[in-house]
C-alpha cells in the first residue's frame, strides 16, 4: 500500500480509534470483547483501504455492528444471555432509584440479544435515526422500529417497570 | 423517578465511557489486515485456477476430439423413486441444460477468508454466467457480491462495498449500463417475467424500474415485511407480490420472521390490489407456476413447499435448496449436487447428479 494510504490509516485510527471502543464497548460491556471487535474490523478495513478510504468512518462502524450481531443471523444460534435472576426493583428513595435502576438497567442491557442491543447503541449512543440505524444494520426501518420497542419492553420488565406478559410479546 | 429511557442513555453512555483507551490499535490492525490480505491473496488463486478451469478445460477436452464421457445410470431405478443419471460435464462453450430444459445461468464461488483469530470471513466473489447472445460462458469482470442474472443478457449486481447504495445493471463483458440507485435489501432484486424490468426490495419499500437509464423509477412504501423481504413478479409482470410478517406468532431471534399473507400489489402504482392466503416466502419471481395457480414457498423452517395460490393448500414439500417452475409447468427442484425433475404436484420424475466441476460453485438455474 502506498505510504500517503498508510499514514492516513494511522490517522484514521487516531482520530477514530477511542469512539470505536466507545460503541464496542457500549455493545459488549467487555474490554477485551471490545478491543477484538475494533481490531478485528480495522484489520477488515486495512486488507481494503485503498477502496473504501474514502468513506472508511461508515464501512467501519458498518463492520463493527455487523460482526456483533453476525451470530444472530446464523440459524439455530442464539446470542441471548440469559441472566440468572431478574434484578430487584429498586425501591428506596428517587435519587437512590434511579441510581439502582440505572444498575439493574446495565445488567438488562447487556443480557438483550445482540441485534437489539445494537439499535440501542446506535440510537442512544450515536442518536442515529431510524433510517440511519436500518442502513447499518442492513435491515427495514421497520425491524429497527420493532427491535428497539422489544428491547424496551424487556428493559421495563427486567427492571420492574412492566409485567413479564408485556414482556414477552 | 426519571423516565426510563432517560436512564437507559446515561446507562449506554456509562458503558462507552468505560471503553479501554485504545492501545496499538493501528499496529495489530495492520498485522492482521496483511493476514487477511494474504490469505484473500491465496484464495483468489485457488477461486480463479478453478474457475478457469470450469471455462477452459471444456476447450482442452474438445481440442484433444475427445469426447465427454457417456451419460452413465448412476444408481438401479427402484420403481418408486425417479430415474437417476449422471449429468453431462460442463463445456463452456454452450448452455449447460438441465433435466426438463432449464439452464445453468450463473456459477459463483466466495472466497473464505480466515482471520488470525480463526474467524472466517467472506472474501471476493467470482462469477461465470451464461451470455444469453453468445450462448457460451464467460466469467464477469469485476468484483461483484452478488448477480441476478437476466433474460436479455444484462446482470443486475451488486458491488462489493457500494452494494449498500445502488443496483448496477452490466452487460456479460462487464460494461455498465445503469446505476439505479436503490440499496437491495433482503433478497435479490427480481427481474420480471419479460426481463425489461427489475423489481428491488429497497430499506424504503420497493422500486421497480426499466434497463433504459431514461426509465422512470416507481417506488413506494412497504408495511409489514419480514426481516428478509423477498419480493417476487406475480405471472404476467404486472403485479408483484410482498410477504407480510405474521404478528400472532410469538417474535424469536433466532428465527427469520413468520409470514401470514401474501400481499399482491400494482407494478404500476405500488397500490394494494389484494391479498393472497400464503404462509411462507415466495422463491422469488420463478417461485410462480405460469399460470399463477401454484407457488413454491419456503416456510420458516427453510423447507420449500408446493402451495395452491387460491386457497394456501399445501399440494407437496419438496427437498433441496431451491427450485424454480419451468415454463411447461414442471418443477425443478435443486441442491449442491443434485437436481429434480417434478410434475406440476410435485412427484419427481427424473433426477441428475451434476458434475464434478460445479462442487463448491452457487448454481443459479433459468428458463431455456
Amino acid at each position: 500500500m502506498k505510504q500517503s494510504l498508510e499514514d492516513e490509516f494511522t490517522a484514521f485510527v487516531a482520530e477514530r480509534g477511542q469512539s470505536l471502543l466507545r460503541i464496542a464497548h457500549a455493545m459488549t460491556g467487555d474490554r477485551d470483547a471490545a478491543q477484538d471487535l475494533v481490531q478485528g474490523a480495522l484489520a477488515k478495513a486495512y486488507s481494503r483501504w485503498p477502496r473504501i478510504h474514502g468513506d472508511a468512518e461508515a464501512y467501519v462502524r458498518k463492520i463493527l455492528y455487523n460482526d456483533r450481531i453476525s451470530t444472530w443471523r446464523r440459524p439455530g444460534t442464539r446470542n441471548e444471555v440469559f441472566v440468572a435472576d431478574v434484578p430487584e426493583r429498586p425501591s428506596a428513595a428517587r435519587h437512590d432509584e434511579d441510581v439502582a435502576e440505572r444498575l439493574a438497567l446495565r445488567e438488562a442491557l447487556l443480557s438483550l440479544p445482540a441485534r437489539q442491543r445494537a439499535v440501542l447503541v446506535m440510537r442512544y449512543l450515536e442518536d442515529r435515526s431510524v433510517e440511519e440505524t436500518a442502513e447499518a444494520l442492513g435491515c427495514r426501518p421497520g425491524t429497527v422500529v420493532s427491535q428497539a420497542s422489544r428491547a424496551l419492553v424487556k428493559l421495563r420488565a427486567l427492571v420492574g417497570r412492566a409485567t413479564p406478559l408485556e414482556a414477552s410479546r | 423517578m426519571r423516565n426510563l429511557e432517560d436512564n437507559l442513555r446515561d446507562v449506554v453512555l456509562g458503558l462507552a465511557d468505560d471503553a479501554p483507551p485504545p492501545h496499538d490499535l493501528a499496529a495489530i490492525a495492520r498485522s492482521r489486515g496483511r493476514g487477511i490480505r494474504r490469505r484473500r491473496h491465496a484464495a483468489v488463486a485457488v477461486a480463479a485456477v478453478a474457475l478457469i478451469g470450469v471455462t477452459v478445460t471444456p476447450y482442452a477436452v474438445l481440442r484433444e476430439d475427445t469426447a465427454p464421457p457417456p451419460v452413465t445410470a448412476v444408481s438401479p431405478t427402484p420403481s418408486t423413486a425417479p430415474s437417476a443419471r449422471a449429468l453431462p460435464p460442463f463445456d463452456a462453450r454452450k448452455p449447460y441444460e438441465l433435466p426438463g430444459g432449464a439452464v445453468v445461468v450463473a456459477l459463483s464461488s466466495t472466497e473464505e477468508i480466515e482471520t488470525a483469530t480463526g474467524e472466517v470471513t467472506a472474501g471476493s466473489t467470482h462469477h461465470v454466467l451464461l451470455d444469453r447472445g453468445a450462448d457460451r460462458y464467460a466469467e464477469l469482470p469485476g468484483d461483484y457480491l452478488d448477480v441476478t442474472p437476466g433474460p436479455r443478457s444484462l446482470v443486475a449486481v451488486h458491488d462489493g462495498p457500494d452494494a449498500e447504495r445502488e443496483v448496477v445493471l452490466v452487460t456479460a463483458d462487464g460494461e455498465v449500463r445503469r446505476r439505479i440507485p436503490y440499496q437491495p435489501v433482503g433478497d435479490r432484486p427480481q427481474w420480471s417475467p419479460d426481463g425489461d424490468r427489475l423489481l428491488i426490495p429497497t430499506l424504503e419499500g420497493f422500486a421497480v424500474t426499466g434497463v433504459r437509464a431514461s426509465d422512470e423509477i416507481v417506488t413506494g412504501p412497504l408495511s409489514n415485511c419480514p426481516d428478509y423481504c423477498s419480493l417476487s413478479w406475480l405471472p404476467g409482470g404486472t403485479e408483484f407480490a410482498v410477504p407480510q410478517r405474521d404478528t400472532s406468532v410469538p417474535h424469536d431471534e433466532a428465527l427469520p420472521d413468520p409470514v401470514g399473507r401474501l400481499e399482491v400489489r400494482s407494478a404500476a402504482t405500488g397500490e394494494v390490489l389484494r391479498e393472497l392466503p400464503l404462509a411462507g416466502r415466495p422463491l422469488g419471481t420463478r417461485g410462480w407456476s405460469p399460470d399463477g395457480s401454484r407457488v413454491l414457498l419456503r416456510d420458516r423452517t427453510g423447507t420449500i413447499v408446493l402451495t395452491e395460490v387460491a386457497d394456501g393448500t399445501k399440494v407437496a414439500g419438496l427437498p433441496g435448496s431451491d427450485a424454480l417452475f419451468l415454463p411447461d409447468g414442471r418443477i425443478l427442484v435443486l441442491d449442491g449436487e443434485y437436481v429434480l425433475l417434478c410434475d406440476a404436484r410435485g412427484t419427481q420424475l427424473e433426477k441428475g447428479y451434476l458434475p464434478a466441476e460445479f462442487r463448491g460453485l452457487a448454481v443459479q438455474v433459468g428458463a431455456p
